[in-house]
């Protein structure tokens, strides 16, 4: 009988969706800052909104300031020079903490339409970094659209930020036993290493004997690192006992395998909704 | 007229006899507990600690060394251990007016405790409220406003949302705002979609976009307004909830100042201060992120919040003092009278608080007193402006100079100013006292006590007694060993010596105390039990041989014969006139040759020194007398036509004073009667226009000056001093001194007048004007009343065939 090769999580490339927001500010910090962790590059992607130049050229009204609420006229050249001037801010921003990092950074401009094009590049790479609020007016902190997107439809993980919120902290993840549990449980690992008290896995076993062998796996699976791990044991994860977990242990990042239970019926825009702090979803 | 003896031995040194001070050692003496010699001072001091009305402050004259610190300080302790501790003094925060902090005043040792309350107040606020915010009744109180505000928001964006997605128009994120755009199966319609369309169509969407931005615009102006008004009901929430934990808490505390109305009215502003700034002591995550951007700044830079504006600066804290504060500064600058207002570098700029008043010496000395050093106080820049300032207005206003002066543009600090109540005393010496009374209008105002010091006292039995339990106290304060009734007797007669007067003794203890410190050496050197007669007298000769390096060299020069000194023979217009020579504690004598020159002239007397700049006003002075004396013995009858010159031979430094003006009017006289003075003798002593010869200071120094000469050359018995006769009771030479007169190879004489100085100094009699009016012959004054005429004679003969001609 062959034994298949078992998968393990491996980073070798990372694209962050760049924009000068401060959740953009956020995702590339955060990827700059893992890309430092696990000695990868770091690679920037700004979408210049196409439907933005559309209207643009459209010229049927104006643009309100978010600020003042004034209202000015579209003006194509204008705009579009706009959003050359936020790129480069993107860019600027990523460099400075790339360099901070001691990593290597690419930047990349791409015109389309944003999801479309986030998931594209996600498929590129085997972790996509993005923020998760929408930045749509009268939003208050719903995931966007282009975030639900990648969450759902990423091929690579993805790993969702908050704005104000950062991802050095304790750790929860989820592990079933399955493969892509456990990938979770290897990515918690690596990114809690060496840290004391860093990282809370919630066994998901329906015995008690099942959530020791899951215990000793992760004990196993922890046991090159300095890692030292809390352990919960529940019978069955759903979403809302998942999102109750976040909030107990404060956690600030939620690891989760794509594949979870936990997302089945593409409850992916709820889980971003409700987790309330920074998600990564480990493919 | 009968020449003068010599002064027998008992004149020339007034002992102390050890076996009449009726004790062994000092030790058998009871210390001495009051000032020795200064009753008046005593007195003075008395008076001045004890009244109390303004301006009676004190001023201690006196010449330095004379104990005005050690007498003024210990009558001071003594009067301040009756007197009760006085209040703390804090300054804390004023929160309506931060720039102008509160002075509080608390009863003796409340200060430290309120400020340690404080100290424990704040953080139990802190815990308190920490605990408050972190809890989830505040939390889910919160989270209800906010979810409010945000329901109402979303309700009015979705609503707008939705009224647009019915007109199929999307709202567009754009990278300065918002924009509509009408869509088409949830994309944007593409431009050239858009012109395909009918006109009437696009005509529509634009004026729906049109209708859609201006209920934007109206929507955004609301959330404006929601968002003020949730903050306002945040912290509303805030003041709330913080009230509640601060009030228990500062009223707990008040009770322990219920009987201080101004520390309640403080606690009280502490307590609504706390409320109104709450978000100081929230955790950092309940304080949240839309504070103010400067102060996340400053959070950034220098850490935690401070709590500083609810510290207590406790400057005046008497919690170990048991009576009225005795206060000495002994570096009186202006700060460190009236305090001074530190400042620390934030961002680039110097802050200050109350917290950074730094208390002075009056702060320290209200209540009670302040000694200062005079001379030290005016040397300082405005230090006694400020301290009349202060005493006048009766308030401590802490001020640095240049906010004083109006020089500083900054912003600073301007404290309460706190009442003071204290007496001040300077330390001075006469001519400062007398400079201040005469210059400041002020000062006899403020220091209306003068504590005059004497620097000498009368040497009677009684008083030698006293002078000999002093020593006594102080050889026991110093730890000495005891002294001899032979050493104390020692000390007193150098102590008579240093007073240059055999009937008084000094009081300047600081060469006393000198003398007894090596004395106690050379006894200790010597395995003495008590300090004994030799071993004084080993401190005094070890004192002048460190310090008479000069006067040796200047006998060496005499002996030598570069210094041209005559002491046998006799030569006419020639005396020996003897000079003082002070070189820090210690003096010596010094003989010089004066000569007198005359010749024809119009009655004037040439002071060489003074043509020259080297005489002084006084010396110039006793030449003018001269003439005036030789005006009135010879001038009567004719006119003075001589014209005479007198110089101090050899002498390129000033000379000043009149003490040898009657050595200079023997010279004169010799030159004019032709007569030989004896060079044996030296002269000191001024004259007046009646020939009496006048006291003079230095005597003792001049004759030991003349003697050490002499005795260089040899003592023949032929050698002396004269001297007035009114200084006879100032001498205390020196013991070789004695011993030369006592063998008669030496001797002194006292002289009360001119005619009986050049007796002695001629051999021939001075003369006394015969009933005819004139002098008889073979006598001084005859030869020159002889020579004068002849001048006269001259003069007229000279003068007659001008006369003449004019008539």
């Amino acid at each position: 009988m062959t034994v298949p090769a078992r998968r393990a999580f491996d980073v070798r490339r990372i694209v962050v969706a760049a924009d000068s927001s401060p959740q953009g500010r956020a995702a590339m910090e955060a990827a700059a800052a893992l890309a430092g962790a696990l000695g990868v590059n770091v690679e920037g992607l700004f979408v210049e909104d196409v439907n933005v130049l559309n209207v643009a050229e459209l010229a049927l009204g104006h643009q309100l300031n978010v600020i003042s609420g004034q209202a000015r006229a579209f003006d194509r050249a204008a705009l579009e020079c706009e959003l050359r001037a936020e790129a480069a801010r993107a860019r600027r921003v990523l460099e400075a903490f790339a360099l901070r990092q001691r990593v290597s950074v690419s930047f990349r401009v791409v015109r389309g339409r944003v999801g479309p094009e986030v998931i594209a590049a996600a498929g590129e790479a085997d972790l996509l970094v993005l923020g998760t609020t929408s930045r749509s007016i009268g939003a208050f902190g719903r995931p966007g659209s282009t975030a639900v997107a990648a969450a759902a439809g990423a091929t690579g993980s993805v790993l969702l930020l908050r704005y104000g919120r950062t991802i050095a902290g304790r750790a929860l993840v989820a592990f079933d036993g399955s493969e892509g549990a456990r990938l979770a449980v290897e990515a918690a690992v690596r990114m809690t290493r060496d840290r004391e008290d860093a990282l809370t896995v919630v066994l998901i076993a329906p015995t008690a004997d099942t959530a020791a062998q899951l215990e000793a796996d992760v004990r196993r699976m922890c046991a090159a690192t300095g890692t030292t791990v809390r352990f919960r044991h529940i019978d069955a994860l759903d979403l809302p006992a998942t999102c109750r977990l976040t909030h107990e242990s404060k956690a600030d990042v939620l690891i989760l395998a794509a594949d979870s239970p936990v997302l089945l019926h593409r409850q992916h825009g709820r889980l971003l909704a409700d987790a309330g702090c920074p998600v990564l979803l480990v493919r | 007229m009968a020449v003068p003896e010599p002064l027998p031995r008992e004149l020339l040194h007034r002992g102390c006899d050890p076996a009449r001070l009726g004790f062994r050692t000092t030790d058998e003496l009871t210390p001495l507990e009051d000032s020795f010699g200064q009753s008046r001072a005593v007195e003075a001091v008395r008076f001045g600690v004890s009244i109390r009305h303004g301006g009676y402050n004190l001023f201690a004259l006196g010449p330095a060394g004379t104990g005005k610190y050690t007498l003024v300080r210990r009558y001071i302790e003594q009067q301040a251990a009756t007197e009760p501790v006085p209040a703390d003094w804090c300054y804390v925060n004023n929160f309506s007016e931060p720039h102008k902090p509160r002075a509080l005043c608390l009863p003796p040792g409340r200060g430290a405790p309120l400020r340690a309350q404080m100290e424990r107040l704040v953080e139990d606020v802190r815990a308190a409220i920490s605990t408050i915010f972190r809890g989830e009744d505040y939390a889910a109180r919160k989270q209800a406003i906010e979810e409010e505000f945000k329901e109402r928001q979303e309700r009015m964006f979705s609503g707008l949302q939705e009224r647009a997605g019915e007109r199929n128009i999307a709202v567009i994120r754009t990278p300065v705002g918002f924009a509509f755009a009408p869509v088409a199966n949830g994309e944007t319609v593409e431009p050239d979609a858009f012109r395909r369309l009918p006109v009437e169509e696009q005509e529509k969407v634009k004026k729906a976009v049109a209708e859609l931005e201006g209920e934007l615009q109206k929507l955004m102006k609301q959330v404006l307004q929601w968002q003020r008004e949730e903050r306002e009901r945040l912290r509303a929430l805030n003041r709330e909830v913080t009230s509640f934990a601060v009030s228990a808490l500062v009223e707990r505390l008040k009770e322990a100042y219920a009987d201080l109305s101004d520390v309640l009215s403080y606690l009280d502003a502490v307590c609504t201060d706390i409320v109104e700034h709450g978000s100081l002591f929230m955790p950092t995550d309940a304080a949240g992120d839309d504070g103010n951007p400067m102060q996340a700044l400053q959070h950034a830079f220098s850490g935690p919040p401070s709590f500083n504006r609810y510290h207590v600066n406790v400057i005046v804290d008497h919690s170990a003092t048991h009576s009225a504060p005795v206060i000495d500064e002994f570096r009186p600058t202006q700060p460190n009278l009236v305090g001074r207002i530190e400042h620390v570098p934030q961002f680039g700029a110097l802050m200050t608080d109350f917290n950074l008043i730094q208390p002075g010496a009056l702060h320290a000395a209200n209540g009670g007193y302040l000694i200062l050093d005079a001379r030290k106080l005016l040397m300082q820049p405005f230090a006694y402006e400020e301290l009349k300032r202060a005493l006048q207005s009766r308030m401590i206003r802490t001020q640095g100079i240049s906010e004083a002066l109006g020089m500083s543009s900054t912003v600073s600090l301007d404290p309460e100013p706190i009442p003071l109540d204290l007496k001040v005393v300077l330390l001075g010496d006469r001519m400062l006292y007398f400079l201040l009374s005469q210059h400041d209008p002020d000062f006899l105002e403020l220091f209306k006590v003068a504590v005059d010091f004497d620097d000498r006292a009368e040497r009677t039995p009684e008083n030698d007694m006293l002078f000999a339990r002093l020593v006594a106290t102080l050889a026991q304060g110093k730890k000495l060993r005891p002294f001899a009734a032979s050493g104390v007797a020692r000390v007193l007669e150098h102590a008579a010596r240093l007073a240059a007067d055999a009937e008084r003794l000094s009081l300047h203890m600081r060469p006393i105390v000198d003398l007894l410190c090596e004395a106690d050496h050379w006894a200790s050197r010597e395995a003495h039990e008590a300090v004994t007669a030799e071993d004084v007298q080993q401190a005094i000769d070890g004192q002048i041989e460190r310090t008479d390096r000069l006067r040796v060299r200047s006998q060496e020069e005499i002996a030598r014969g570069t210094i041209l000194i005559d002491t046998a023979g006799d030569v006419v217009g020639q005396v020996n006139g003897i000079a003082v020579f002070p070189f820090g504690g210690f003096a010596f004598g010094r003989p010089s040759r004066i000569t007198a020159r005359v010749r024809l002239g119009r009655g004037e007397v040439v002071d060489i020194e003074r043509e020259v700049a080297l005489g002084g006003p006084i010396h110039s002075k006793g030449v003018l007398i001269l003439a005036g004396f030789l005006g009135e013995r010879f001038g009567r009858e004719r006119p003075l036509a001589l014209s005479a010159s007198l110089v101090f031979e050899q002498s390129y430094g000033g000379v000043d004073g009149d003490s040898a003006s009657s050595a200079e009017l023997y010279a004169l006289l010799s030159a004019l009667g032709g007569v030989p003075i004896m060079q044996s003798f030296a002269v000191t002593g001024s004259v007046n226009q009646r020939g009496e010869v006048q006291a003079v200071g230095g005597v003792n120094e001049k004759i030991e000056g003349f003697f050490d000469v002499c005795a260089a050359r040899g003592l023949t018995g032929e050698q002396g001093v004269l001297i007035p006769a009114a200084n006879v009771k100032h001498l205390m030479l020196r013991s070789d001194v004695l011993d030369a007169v006592d063998a008669k190879r030496f001797r002194i004489h006292a002289v009360d007048t001119v005619d009986q100085g050049i007796e002695m100094l001629t051999g021939m009699p001075a003369g006394v004007r015969t009933p005819e009016g004139a002098y008889p012959p073979d006598t001084v004054n005859h030869a020159v009343e002889k020579q004068l005429a002849a001048f006269a004679e001259r003069a007229r003969a000279f003068g007659a065939p001008q006369a003449e001609q004019k008539t």
